[in-house]
C-alpha cells in the first residue's frame, strides 16, 4: 500500500539545519495496522506528514498504491491524500461547525455531491462510531474521547484506503484510549482500512499493531512483527520504550529475572497462581503491566525467580507448557540501559 | 437656538455620518478583508507563503498607517477630487475614510485570520482541500467571532475619524461639533453631539460584543 524509499527529510533554517529523517524505508502492506513508535522528537510527526506530502521529502522516494507521491499534479495531490486521512492528538475539528456539519466537510469540498445525500452518508459514519445523538452539538460541547470519534468519523468520510493516526490516543485518558483503539480495530478489520499508528506508548502498540518500526532520531532502529521486537528487542531504545526505566527499581543483582509478555494469546486465567502452585515455588512480581481485554491478556509483567535452580526449570517449563513468551532479563542488562540514557 | 431647530440639526448629522460611516466600512472592507487575508496566507506560517508579496502589501498598509489621519485627509485631496469630483462634503470624505482605514481594517483581518488554529488547518489539508476553499470554509468561518469583533472596532475607529472630517465640511455630527464648539462657542450644541457620538459608539461596541458571544460556537 505505502512504500517508502529511503526517506530524507532536512529543516534548513538561516543558522541551522535539523536532520528530522534520514533514510528511513518500510513498506505497509495492505490491510495492516503499523506501529510507528518513537520518543518525543523522534520524527514520527515529521514522518506522517512526508507520508501524505503535508511535507515534502528532502530525499527519497513515497509510494502510495503503486505511484511516486513526487510524481503528482497538484490535483492528483489533493486526491491522493483524500485516500489517506488522518487523525491527530488534538482532534482538530472545526470549532464553528457542528459535529454533522464536521463530518460532512470533506464530501463537501467533492464536486458534484448533494446535500442530503451528504447529510445521509456523515450521519451513518456518525452511527459507525456511536454518536448519532450528537450531530447537532458543536465540539466544545463534547469530552475529548467524544471529539475523536468525530474526528475518526470525518476521516472516514472521504472512503479512504489508509488511516494516518497521530498520537490519536495520547491526549485521552486510559479507558477512553481503551475505546478509540478498539475503534480504530473495528474500521480495520470492517472496512478494510489500512492503518498507520504513530505513538510514543508500547501499549498502543502492543493492543492493536501487526508490526511495528522503532524510530529513533529521525532514523529507523528496528522493525518486525510486534511480537518479535516486543520478546527479543534488538535494540537499546526498543527496550526502554518496552520497559519503561523508572518502572523497575527493585531490581536485585544476581537474582533471575523473566519478562512475561502476553500478546492476547493468553486466555483469561490466573497464570501466576497457578505457576506458583504447579511449580511450588514463590515469585516475586517486580513489575506488571498488564490488561484484560475480550477476555484475553495483553501486557507483560517482570517476575524474580526463587533461587532454587530445580524450580527455575519448572517455571520455564510451565511457561513454555502454557505457550507463554518470556525473557530473561539481568540486571546488568537494565543498569546497562539506565546509564546509556543518563 | 431653539430646541426644534437643534433637533433638527442633530438628526441630519446623524444621518450622514451614518451614511459616510457605513459606506466607507463597507468598501474599506471589500478592500481589507481580501488584503488581511492575503496577508495571512503569505506569512511563512501560512498556507502559500510568498515572501515578497507579504513583504511589498506589509510595506504599503504599514506606510499608510503611519499618516496620521488628518494628514491623509489633506494629502489625497487631488485623488479624492478626480474619484467623486469635489473634496467638501460627506461623498468626498468617504474617500479618504476608507484610504485611512482599508489597511487598518487589512491588519485587524490579518490577526484574526492568524488567530485559527494550526492544528485544524493541517487537518483539513490532509483531507486535499484546495487553498480557495481553506480560505473560504475554514478560515473565514472560522476567525468568524474575531472578525465580527474587529468590524465594531473599525466602524468606531471610522466614526472617530469621521468626525475629522469635519474640517473638510462634512456635514456630519463631527463637523456640528467643530463648527458650532470650536469655531462659534456654542457649548450646548457641541456637548450634546458629543453625548450622541457617545452613544453611538457604545451602540455598536454592544452590537458587535452580543453578535461576536452569538456566533462563537467555542464558548457555552
Ligand atoms: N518545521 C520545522 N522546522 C524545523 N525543525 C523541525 C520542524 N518540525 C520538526 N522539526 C524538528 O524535527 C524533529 C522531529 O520532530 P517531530 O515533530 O517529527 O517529532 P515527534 O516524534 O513527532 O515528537 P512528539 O512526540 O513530541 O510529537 C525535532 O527535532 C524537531 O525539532
Ligand atoms: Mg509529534
Amino acid at each position: 500500500m505505502i512504500q517508502l524509499e529511503h526517506l530524507n527529510k532536512t529543516y534548513t533554517s538561516e543558522r541551522s539545519e535539523v536532520e528530522a529523517l534520514s533514510d528511513i524505508s518500510l513498506t505497509i502492506n495492505d490491510g495492516e495496522i503499523f506501529g510507528i513508535i518513537g520518543l518525543s522528537g523522534a520524527g514520527k510527526s515529521t514522518l506522517v506528514r512526508c507520508i501524505n506530502f503535508l511535507e515534502r521529502p528532502t530525499g527519497g522516494k513515497v509510494i502510495f498504491d503503486g505511484r511516486d507521491m513526487a510524481s503528482l499534479s497538484h490535483k492528483e495531490l489533493l486526491a491522493a491524500r483524500r485516500q489517506m486521512s488522518m487523525i491527530f492528538q488534538g482532534f482538530n475539528l472545526l470549532s464553528q461547525r457542528t459535529v454533522l456539519r464536521n463530518v460532512c466537510f470533506p464530501m463537501e469540498i467533492e464536486k458534484g455531491r448533494s446535500r442530503s445525500e451528504i447529510t445521509a452518508k456523515a450521519m451513518d459514519l456518525l452511527r459507525t462510531v456511536g454518536l448519532e445523538d450528537k450531530a447537532d452539538s458543536y465540539p466544545s460541547q463534547l469530552s475529548g474521547g467524544q471529539q475523536q470519534r468525530v474526528a475518526i468519523a470525518r476521516a472516514l468520510a472521504t472512503d479512504p484506503k489508509v488511516l494516518l493516526c497521530d498520537e490519536a490516543t495520547s491526549a485521552l485518558d486510559p479507558t477512553t484510549t481503551q475505546s478509540i483503539l478498539s475503534l480504530i480495530k473495528r474500521i480495520n478489520r470492517e472496512m478494510g482500512v489500512t492503518v498507520i499508528v504513530i505513538t510514543h506508548e508500547m501499549k498502543v502498540i502492543e493492543q492493536i499493531c501487526d508490526r511495528v518500526a522503532v524510530l529513533d532520531h529521525g532514523l529507523i532502529a528496528e522493525q518486525g512483527n510486534v511480537r518479535d521486537v516486543f520478546i527479543h528487542p534488538k535494540t537499546e531504545i526498543s527496550r526502554n520504550l518496552i520497559l519503561p526505566q523508572g518502572e523497575v527499581t527493585e531490581f536485585i543483582p544476581g537474582e533471575r529475572c523473566l519478562r512475561l509478555v502476553f500478546d492476547g494469546e493468553t486466555l483469561l486465567e490466573p497464570v501466576i497462581s497457578t505457576m506458583t502452585m504447579e511449580c511450588k515455588c514463590k515469585v516475586n512480581i517486580l513489575f506488571a503491566n498488564t490488561k484484560i481485554i475480550d477476555s484475553r491478556t495483553y501486557g507483560q509483567m517482570l517476575i524474580q525467580m526463587p533461587e532454587d535452580e530445580l524450580a527455575q526449570e519448572r517455571i520455564m517449563a510451565f511457561l513454555e507448557d502454557k505457550n507463554i513468551d518470556f525473557r530473561e532479563e539481568t540486571a546488568d542488562g537494565n543498569t546497562e540501559t539506565g546509564s546509556a540514557d543518563a | 437656538m431653539e430646541i426644534l431647530k437643534l433637533a433638527q440639526l442633530m438628526l441630519d448629522g446623524l444621518g450622514e455620518t451614518m451614511y459616510m460611516v457605513l459606506v466607507s466600512t463597507s468598501i474599506a472592507y471589500v478592500i481589507g478583508l481580501p488584503l488581511g487575508i492575503v496577508l495571512c496566507i503569505t506569512d511563512k506560517e501560512g498556507i502559500r507563503p510568498n515572501r515578497v508579496l507579504n513583504a511589498v502589501l506589509g510595506f504599503i498598509v504599514n506606510m499608510l498607517r503611519s499618516v496620521p489621519f488628518l494628514i491623509l485627509l489633506v494629502a489625497i485631496m487631488p485623488f479624492t477630487r478626480k474619484v467623486v469630483g469635489t473634496t467638501i462634503g460627506s461623498t468626498a470624505t468617504i474617500v479618504p475614510l476608507i484610504v485611512g482605514s482599508a489597511p487598518f481594517i487589512a491588519r485587524m483581518v490579518e490577526s484574526s485570520v492568524k488567530e485559527v488554529d494550526s492544528g485544524v488547518i493541517e487537518a483539513v489539508q490532509s483531507m486535499g482541500t484546495p487553498d480557495f476553499k481553506i480560505i473560504t470554509k475554514v478560515l473565514i468561518p472560522e476567525a468568524k467571532p474575531s472578525l465580527i469583533m474587529g468590524a465594531a472596532i473599525a466602524i468606531t475607529t471610522i466614526l472617530g475619524y469621521s468626525a475629522l472630517a469635519g474640517f473638510t465640511g462634512g456635514g456630519c455630527l463631527g463637523a456640528i461639533a467643530v463648527n458650532y464648539g470650536y469655531y462659534r462657542y456654542k457649548t450646548d450644541v457641541m456637548l450634546v453631539t458629543v453625548l450622541l457620538l457617545v452613544i453611538i459608539v457604545q451602540i455598536f461596541q454592544e452590537v458587535g460584543m452580543y453578535i461576536t458571544r452569538k456566533t462563537d460556537k467555542r464558548i457555552k
